[in-house]
């Protein structure tokens, strides 16, 4: 590329009689191309940076709770757990002192890319996919991978009878990449969900970090642990162009293993235990063996594109069936509200206010997580010979639960279209003896529909985009499917593309459709009723 | 065969209408006359149902409905309205469904005939008021009087015993009246009964018949054939 502009360059300047100013000319562009391109590849800034700022800003999440990272229950403003604590050891060795940035989990890789952070320090685990997108320390904590399975349920004994079972696990951890295209694998954003799903039976084992398995599986008396599957990591991520900070932390690390503070910080929070011994003589064939030999990331392919589109059809299905409910129970909120005696117009009135006036995403997860357990429909389902269905359960709630949301928008969008049609034609309506019901069927409905459609147009495109966020109760649909994808390929712009070229894919042609529909309502009849 | 009793309304402490008796025969033409705000749009639309009112009663044929806060017997109420076409002064015609399918509605839905014969029924009513040709045409592709003739036949549909006209020329250009007038013309031959209101003295003196006058909602003249002289209010407002 220098080479290019060089070229073209010295080509102008001759042209222009001053060829004596090339060179001049040549390293201004070459300064100001690596200013512009390359300013961050100046490998090694990272601890030079650090140490001006005075402080390690290391990210992570209080989601994930205790021990790693929490609210002090005596001090809500001061927080807590082993990697405050670790944290503030490196910062300290670095001479600098530490800041806690609070990041979603799931994107700390995209975040540390972006630098919102200087490291990640949150339960990062080792894991192959991660590995050459991020450089990792030494690791400050050895957890074991642990199954847990419901008491009454002996068939899961180890890892290989997890075979096309539904497994519960967090979603980008060590345990989801082991189990993928092994066991039926079930996402999940918190570490509460997985174990209270396991319970219910809407999943036959839990893999896990086994501090979480301790914290919340092991007190659930439905519970039991199958045992341990193999050891992983917890060690700092550090931007792949701060080598030099990443040696710097390793070398803290490394002394306050020795110095036996870290034993201390992990008895602290009853952490230690004989895996950890391993952290005080961790040696660089240690390290290697660790890091293993990343497999190069394959390539955006074509089991990729299929995996897409499955992702697409789930969306697309999820959308329709929950429009399909949300069309007919809006319009009956709206008939409830303008036509309804009083009390139903208050309670549709309510209904609306609150489904509008709360998130979808908690309304998701009440109904998922909050609701629906109590209504044992899986025990039903069971009885009646139905249990294959209760597969199904995540992507009903789904449906149900942006139906139940959409219904709401979907009431204003037709009362204002109600509202829309002429008082006349009411009148006409009733004075020619048809009933309130059969005017409303007959005369303002098919009028206030024709006012609604660019409206409802509009909302079911909103709602195939919303309907991403149905990945909270474990449905995998487009845009989890990119996530999933963008850690495997190491790499989001082509996941992001895709994604992006799928979602406008269904849209655009819905627009098109909607505007065909609204055209041939407004034009002239094509008439075949003629006689 | 329409009988009023101390009909009496107010509307937001105004008082509309303060008692008004009013008999009319089957048969024949009535005319409403009086200047705008002199309660003759109300006392219409009191009649089939459309606003209630507060005191008195009316009747058509054996179904009768009171004022007052109780609620209208809707046995009574569907039994008016089948009784007494309504067209209105913006013809209000269904602004989705075609000429044909504006008249056949009623038929179909209120009459229970089959889609089929409300049809045919349809383009009698259309042929009679003169506009076959226009039978698929949508409100808005129809002039102003092509609108208050279709309004008309559609009023007709239910084969009511008589037929509430609330100004129904006021709202077009001259040359469009004529064209209305002809078909109330003929309908007022045929002996069809006929309410009519109008601030238009000539328009009453057109279709002849008698003239009832109506002024600040109490009736001024009743006159069986003669002309009564309008008294037009200027101070009135022009809106109704």
């Amino acid at each position: 590329m220098l080479g290019e502009i060089h070229r073209v360059v010295s080509a102008l300047l001759r042209r222009l009689g001053l060829a004596a100013l090339l060179p001049w000319v040549v390293a201004l562009a070459s300064a100001l191309l690596f200013a512009g391109c390359s300013a961050p590849a100046a490998k090694g800034g990272g601890l030079a940076r650090v140490k001006k700022a005075g402080v390690l800003r290391w990210g992570g999440d209080v989601q994930g709770g205790e021990p790693y990272v929490y609210a002090d229950p005596k001090d809500p403003n001061r927080l807590v757990g082993f990697e405050v604590e670790i944290a503030a050891a490196v910062a300290r060795e670095l001479g600098v002192r530490a800041e806690f940035v609070q990041n979603d989990w799931s994107h700390l890789v995209p975040s540390l890319e972006r630098r919102t952070f200087d490291v990640i320090l949150n339960g990062f685990e080792v894991t192959p996919s991660r590995i050459g997108k991020v450089v990792y320390s030494r690791p400050y904590y050895v957890f074991a991978e642990r199954l847990m399975a419901r008491k009454g349920d002996p068939s899961i004994v180890d890892f290989a009878s997890l075979r096309g079972r539904k497994t519960g696990t967090l979603a980008g951890s060590l345990a989801f990449e082991l189990l993928r295209g092994h066991a039926d694998v079930v996402m999940y954003e918190g570490t509460e969900e997985p174990y209270q799903d396991l319970v219910t039976g809407r999943t036959d084992a839990v893999l896990l970090d086994d501090i979480i398995a301790a914290r919340y599986g092991v007190p659930k008396p439905e519970l039991r642990v199958v045992g341990d599957v193999r050891d992983g990591y917890y060690a700092v991520g550090v931007h792949p162009d701060d080598a030099d900070l990443a040696a710097a932390i390793d070398a803290a690390l490394g002394r306050i293993s020795k110095s036996g503070e870290l034993e201390q910080i992990l008895t602290r929070s009853s952490l230690w235990n004989e895996r950890q011994a391993r952290l005080v003589a961790w040696s660089d064939a240690d390290q290697d063996q660790m890091l293993g030999k990343p497999p190069p990331p394959p390539p955006l392919g074509r089991g990729h594109v299929w995996l897409f589109v499955k992702g697409a059809g789930v969306t697309l299905v999820v959308s329709t069936l929950a429009m399909g409910l949300a069309i007919p129970m809006g319009m009956l909120l709206a008939l409830a509200r303008l036509h309804g005696p009083r009390p139903l117009a208050r309670l549709a009135g309510a209904y609306v206010e609150i489904y509008r006036g709360t998130p979808v995403l908690l309304q998701l997860y009440v109904l998922y997580y909050g609701l629906l357990p109590y209504l044992h429909l899986r025990q039903h389902l069971e009885a009646r010979g139905l249990g294959a269905l209760a597969a199904l359960e995540p992507l009903f709630v789904a449906c149900v639960g942006l139906g139940m949301n959409y219904a709401a928008y979907e009431a204003e969008t037709y009362r204002a279209g109600i509202q829309a049609v002429p008082k006349g034609q009411t009148e006409a309506a009733l004075s020619l003896g048809l009933s309130l019901p059969q005017t409303l069927r007959r005369v303002v409905l098919p009028q206030a529909f024709r006012h609604s459609l660019p409206n409802v147009t509009n909302d079911f495109i909103a709602l195939l985009k919303d309907s991403s966020l149905v990945s909270v109760i474990t449905v995998v649909e487009l845009t989890k499917q990119m996530t999933i994808t963008a850690v495997d390929v190491r790499g989001w712009l082509g996941p992001g593309l895709l994604c992006a070229a799928l979602y406008f894919a269904m849209s655009y042609p819905l627009g098109r459709v909607a505007r065909r529909l609204e055209a041939k309502l407004e034009g002239q009849r094509p008439k075949a009723a003629a006689p | 065969m329409i009988t009023l009793r101390g009909v009496k309304k107010t509307f937001d402490g105004r008082v509309i209408l303060r008692g008004v008796d009013l008999e009319i025969d089957e048969g024949g033409v009535t005319s409403l006359l009086g200047p705008s705000g002199s309660g003759k749009s109300t006392l219409l639309r009191c009649i089939n149902g459309l606003e209630r009112f507060d005191e008195g009663s009316i009747a058509v044929g054996d179904a009768v409905y009171r004022g007052g806060g109780h609620p209208d017997d809707p046995r009574a109420v569907a039994a008016i309205r089948r009784a007494c076409g309504m067209v209105f002064q913006q013809f209000h015609l269904f602004a989705h469904l075609t000429a044909e399918e504006n008249v056949a509605l009623a038929p179909e839905v209120v009459a229970k005939l089959s889609r089929a014969a409300a049809r045919d029924r349809a383009r009698d009513l259309l042929e009679k008021v003169g506009l076959s040709s226009r039978a698929h045409a949508l409100p808005r592709e129809l002039s102003g009087g092509e609108q208050q003739r279709v309004a008309i036949a559609r009023a007709l549909a239910m084969e009511p015993r008589a037929l509430l006209l609330d100004e129904p020329t006021s709202a077009l250009d001259p040359e469009r009246k004529g064209e209305v007038m002809d078909v109330l013309a003929a309908l007022a031959e045929a002996g069809t009964t006929m309410v009519l209101v109008t601030h238009e003295p000539a328009f009453a003196r057109a279709l002849g018949g008698r003239v009832v006058v109506l002024r600040d909602g109490a009736l001024a003249a009743s006159d069986a054939r003669s002309e009564p002289s309008p008294h037009r209010d200027p101070d009135a407002d022009e809106h109704d």
